[in-house]
């Protein structure tokens, strides 16, 4: 009989698991044991912070879990923050650990690696954390987190397993497969009724429905009915004339949705960082609205005529069958063109400068994914840019906001997409949280395109400082020479200023036919107040 | 005079002795920033919130006073929390105060909103509470100051909500009186001195606690013998005839443990990672004291028992046994014959590495501070390496976190500006934290890093071979660490034999920016 370590990695790679990030250890050797029969692809990060960032990007990009292994005490505390993330942002990501022997735990006996309550720790930023003590645990547990990982709202998961249950053996049940509830039909009639009597809905779709680009598009088509888009939402109606990928939190966009008679809002939660990212306190209001999310609780959470519990694909074809046949004219696409070109004024020259940046990158290299830190640029895209694919714009400047998350992730989605050009995004001060991971990409000679926006420290808390009379402090972190860092990491390396987007689409497009990784240094000078 | 409460608390931590801050700033705890310069506190900015919480852990171990961090709600506080839990292993004082947000039950999707932030931590250090009010501040950092002094030193975490850090406030109250700790006086410590007066071959086991002067002195003058851990190097100088050295975790001194007829362990867990072995291996009465009245009741069991500061304890008990006359039992060759016998088995289980131990050592001024990370090469130094002075080599002992030699050495250099510093990090433990080479670049540091490269995770490939694993994921491609820290504007070199790597060291002890000292393990001897 296999040992629970491998019958982990067996239990794996039945449902589906063809890649593991991680680090080994000491306590984690068991899980090592079987990886190489199993047909798994190991990634080394240099981190585990970066373990649990490429598990996201991963996630993200190939739409099933992603997957770390790293050891009991620091290595889990070092995946904390990466969870986190992936809690704001409904990413099922899978962090599996050792933990010390079933009878020292929690009688502080100094052992190696030991925390007061691990368990308890990762419970505080999972959706499910399982400890498999014995060999029959295994199965359930699996069972358990990958309900989570794959139905309702997603979210990280833990499993973490005992240094003396590591090598007792295991057997395994066959998988159980769950699936998402069916949508209550007679919600839908009425939600069709009210879509089909309004003279001028509109559409707030999120990062739930980015699996739902078709549907989403020939409802809003049948609609007539502009589609907003937060940030996880983007690249879902490029080019369309009903599409509007810029933030609710703008005024101009607040507008359109005020001035609705009916709001659909799909896959998103209404949150801070998408609607409200100036932080006034305020939200838009959504007249009569109707919402279609995937998790109860979060239907809970803000007041609507009706609350539809369901996938955002199923949900939006039901609906599109229940609409009466041909397409209404509700003057959407001028509603929709009115906002957009509102938005692009609203957002000024400088947010601007930067955008035509990006829509330079994406017009050189056409289907690229582009990973973001929280950087201007990305502050810029994220108000308003228009990817050309679907879940093909994430970043972390949204939800936890987690500096450092951009070069792991990045990683992560090109081993999701082999052969697909990825753009990294990062600042200076934010690359420095995570640079290490560049050797990461370096092994395994992904095609990511690094852009460093090399502003020199941490701008976007320099202007708020200063808008709040602080005398500023520790905004100038001294950026590496990034030409030295490439060479040392054995990447070529260019570079161009941030108000030439000829030249930065010149060289994206250079770079990405390496196939391998490569740094591209956009040099951005930085006046404070530039808005 | 009234300020913001962020503002307040800064000027609070000066008047209590903090003289510097590790943090980052960003939106949300920029008004605890508000109050750092005008306070006369120095800012040291470090590149990711791992990275300021071991500086702050250095910091502390190097200055006794609290190491003190600034993060951001969310995701700054998780990535400070592997430095919480490596100073709650090694029993730190370090202060967290973060921002966090004020409304996270009824309002998800906020920035940086984790589930329950103030519980997450918690789960990694003493205590994690959240003010709402200054007053509520101004208790909770007088608690933990109050703590630092009186109980085993552990991390404490504060949050205050934005709008809190935000609000005018009073200024803090001007410090109490600080707290003193339980002190060991004369009657308490009768019984051991009962013991000692009968034992023959009474052995003292220090740990990184027990930190007092008088050791020497008390034990030539008991004829004891004496064992250290890892962190209780250093404790008895150097050259004392009955030191068995820092031995624990060789498997036969429990032979020698067993042989003694008395033992005194002061100011140590007698933890797994001290050991590695269940039992100490004591067969005579066990003497414990330790400020911790939980490692007091743990499984070693001990027949006497003693809740005070080791330091009044050693002074207590060097009074009492002034006239003592030293007991007879050990030989000086005995304990001659076990150092060498163990040196030889180090050499033997890892070899080549004892051998730079040692050049190194010569090449080093007596009272330099080394912090060294998880890798092959500490674990080799740590064994043979005798330390003059106490508390002056640290390590990620307990907790065993990658990472943490590099910038807990840069609070260590930040804490004893002008004394030299040396950290000590393997290929992959180096890379955790490389980024931090900036912060030390920016502040200036005369850091010596000696880098052990050996390619790959040493330890972890020894591992599965014994495991019967065929060793994977193990060896990964290194970037040019030369390169790397001239990117950072830091200096390297990469000596072929033990004199050049001397030679490079003292340099940088001399420079006034970190170099990277970069070792192979073809070092050659000459």
């Amino acid at each position: 009989m296999p040992t629970l370590g491998e019958a982990l990695v067996a239990g794996l790679a039945e449902r589906g698991v063809e890649c593991v990030f991680g680090i080994p250890g000491v306590h984690t050797i068991e899980l090592y044991r079987g990886l190489a029969a199993s047909g798994i692809r190991h990634v080394t990060p240099r981190h585990e912070q970066g373990a649990g960032f490429m598990a996201d990007g991963y996630a993200r990009v190939s739409g099933k879990p992603g997957v770390a292994f790293v050891i009991t005490g620091p290595g889990v505390t070092n995946t904390l923050t990466a969870m986190g993330q992936a809690r704001a942002d409904s990413i099922p990501i899978l962090t599996i650990s050792g933990v010390n022997r079933q009878s020292s735990l929690g009688q502080g006996l100094g052992h190696l690696h030991e925390l007061p309550d691990q368990l308890g720790m990762v419970a505080k930023v999972a959706l499910e954390a399982r400890q498999v003590r014995k060999g029959s645990d295994l199965s359930p547990a699996l069972d358990a987190v990958f309900e989570r990982l794959t139905t309702g709202r997603k979210g990280p998961c833990h499993i973490e397993i005992p240094l003396d249950a590591a090598r007792l053996p295991a057997a395994l049940n066959g998988p159980s497969i769950a699936n998402d509830p069916a949508p209550d039909p007679d919600l839908l009639d009425l939600a069709a009724e009210r879509l089909t009597s309004a003279s001028r809905p509109m559409i707030l779709a999120g990062g739930g429905a980015k699996a739902a680009a078709e549907t989403l598009k020939a409802l809003a088509e049948r609609l007539d009915a502009p589609v907003v888009q937060t940030v996880n939402a983007r690249g879902l109606m490029h080019g369309a004339a009903l599409s509007v990928p810029a933030s609710p939190s703008l005024t101009s966009v607040r507008s359109l949705i005020e001035e609705s008679d009916l709001v659909l809002a799909v896959g998103t939660e209404l949150g801070q960082t998408d609607y409200d990212m100036y932080a006034t306190g305020s939200m838009p209001r959504l007249p009569h609205l109707i919402r279609i999310d995937t998790c109860a609780e979060q239907l809970s959470r803000h007041p609507a005529t009706i609350a539809i519990h369901g996938d955002a694909a199923t949900c939006l074809a039901a609906l599109t069958q229940r609409l009466p046949g041909g397409n209404r004219a509700s003057g959407g696409a001028l509603r929709a063109a009115a906002a957009r070109n509102a938005a692009w004024q609203e957002i000024g020259p400088y947010m601007r400068g930067m955008v035509d940046m990006l829509d330079a990158a994406r017009d050189a290299v056409p289907g690229a994914i582009i990973v973001g830190d929280s950087t201007q640029p990305i502050y810029a895209g994220n108000l308003y840019y228009d990817h050309d694919r679907p879940g093909g714009w994430f970043n972390a400047a949204t939800g936890f906001g987690a500096l450092g998350y951009g070069i792991p992730a990045a990683i992560g989605a090109a081993i999701a997409a082999p052969g697909t050009p990825v753009f990294c995004i990062v600042g200076d001060g934010g690359a420095q949280f995570s640079l290490t991971e560049m050797m990461t990409a370096r092994d395994e000679n992904l095609g990511i395109v690094f852009v460093v926006w090399n502003s020199r420290g941490y701008r976007e808390i320099d202007s708020a400082m200063r808008e709040a009379e602080i005398a500023v402090v520790g905004c100038d972190p001294t950026p590496p020479d990034f030409a030295a860092i490439a060479a040392a990491y054995g990447m070529p390396y260019s570079h161009c200023a941030d108000n030439d987007p000829k030249a930065f689409a010149a060289l994206l497009a250079a770079a990405t036919k390496g196939h391998a990784p490569s740094i591209v240094e956009v040099q951005a000078p930085y006046t404070p107040n530039q808005n | 005079m009234k300020r913001p409460l962020g503002a307040q608390i800064s000027h609070m931590l000066r008047d209590r002795g903090v003289e510097v801050i590790f943090g980052i700033p960003g939106v949300h705890n920029q008004e605890m920033y508000r109050g750092i310069e005008e306070a006369g506190i120095a800012h040291v900015l470090a590149r990711h919130e791992q990275g300021a919480g071991f500086m702050a852990d250095g910091y502390a171990r190097a200055s006794g006073q609290p190491g003190v961090a600034y993060v951001i709600t969310g995701p700054g506080l998780c990535n400070i929390l592997t430095p919480m839990g490596q100073a709650w292993s090694d029993s730190v004082p370090m202060l967290v105060i973060s921002s966090c947000l004020d409304e996270t039950a009824a309002r998800r999707g906020q920035l940086h909103q984790m589930r329950d932030q103030r519980a997450a931590a918690a789960t990694v250090c003493d205590w994690s509470e959240e003010a709402r009010g200054a007053r509520a501040v101004y208790g909770l950092v007088e608690r933990a100051f109050d703590e630092f002094e009186t109980a085993r030193p552990r991390p404490k975490h504060i949050q205050v909500p934005v709008p809190v850090l935000e609000a005018e406030a009073d200024p803090a109250p001007f410090p109490n009186q600080p707290a003193r700790r339980a002190r060991a006086v004369p009657p308490e410590v009768g019984p051991v001195v009962s013991l000692l007066n009968l034992a023959r071959r009474p052995l003292f086991i220090l740990g990184g606690g027990a930190r007092s002067l008088l050791w020497r002195q008390i034990l030539t003058q008991l004829g004891a013998a004496v064992m250290t851990t890892y962190a209780g190097r250093g404790l008895v100088g150097l050259n004392y005839p009955l030191d068995f050295g820092a031995a624990l975790a060789r498997p036969s001194s429990a032979e020698v443990i067993a042989s003694a007829d008395l033992v005194v362990a002061v100011g140590t867990e007698l933890a797994e990672v001290d050991l590695w072995r269940p039992n100490l291996g004591h067969s005579a009465m066990l003497a414990r004291v330790d400020i911790d009245a939980g490692v007091l009741a743990d499984a070693q069991r001990a027949q006497v028992k003693l809740l005070a500061d080791a330091d009044s304890f050693a002074r207590a008990l060097g009074a009492a046994t002034e006239t003592a006359r030293p007991a007879t039992g050990w030989s000086r060759e005995e304990v001659a014959t076990a150092r060498a016998r163990w040196r030889a088995e180090v050499e033997a289980e890892r070899p080549g590495i004892a051998r730079v131990a040692d050049a190194l050592r010569a090449a080093l001024p007596h009272d330099t501070m080394i912090y060294s990370d998880m890798t092959q090469f500490a674990y080799v130094a740590k064994e043979v390496w005798d330390m003059a002075l106490p508390g002056h080599w640290h390590h990620p002992t307990g907790f065993g976190t990658l990472g943490y030699a590099l910038p807990a050495a840069i609070g260590g250099a930040v804490a004893r500006r002008g004394k030299p510093t040396l950290a000590i990090a393997g290929d992959y433990g180096f890379q955790y934290t490389v980024q931090e080479l900036g912060t030390a670049v920016e502040l200036g540091l005369p850091l010596p890093i000696i880098l052990w490269d050996n390619g790959k995770l040493g330890e972890i490939e020894d591992s599965m071979t014994r495991a019967q694993i065929a060793p994977n994921a193990v060896v990964a491609r290194n970037p040019d660490f030369v390169k790397l820290a001239e990117a950072y504007g830091a200096a390297a070199a990469a000596p072929a034999t033990l004199a050049d790597m001397q030679a490079e060291v003292v340099a940088a002890l001399s420079r006034p920016w970190p170099t990277l000292i970069r070792l192979t393990p073809d070092l050659r001897d000459a």
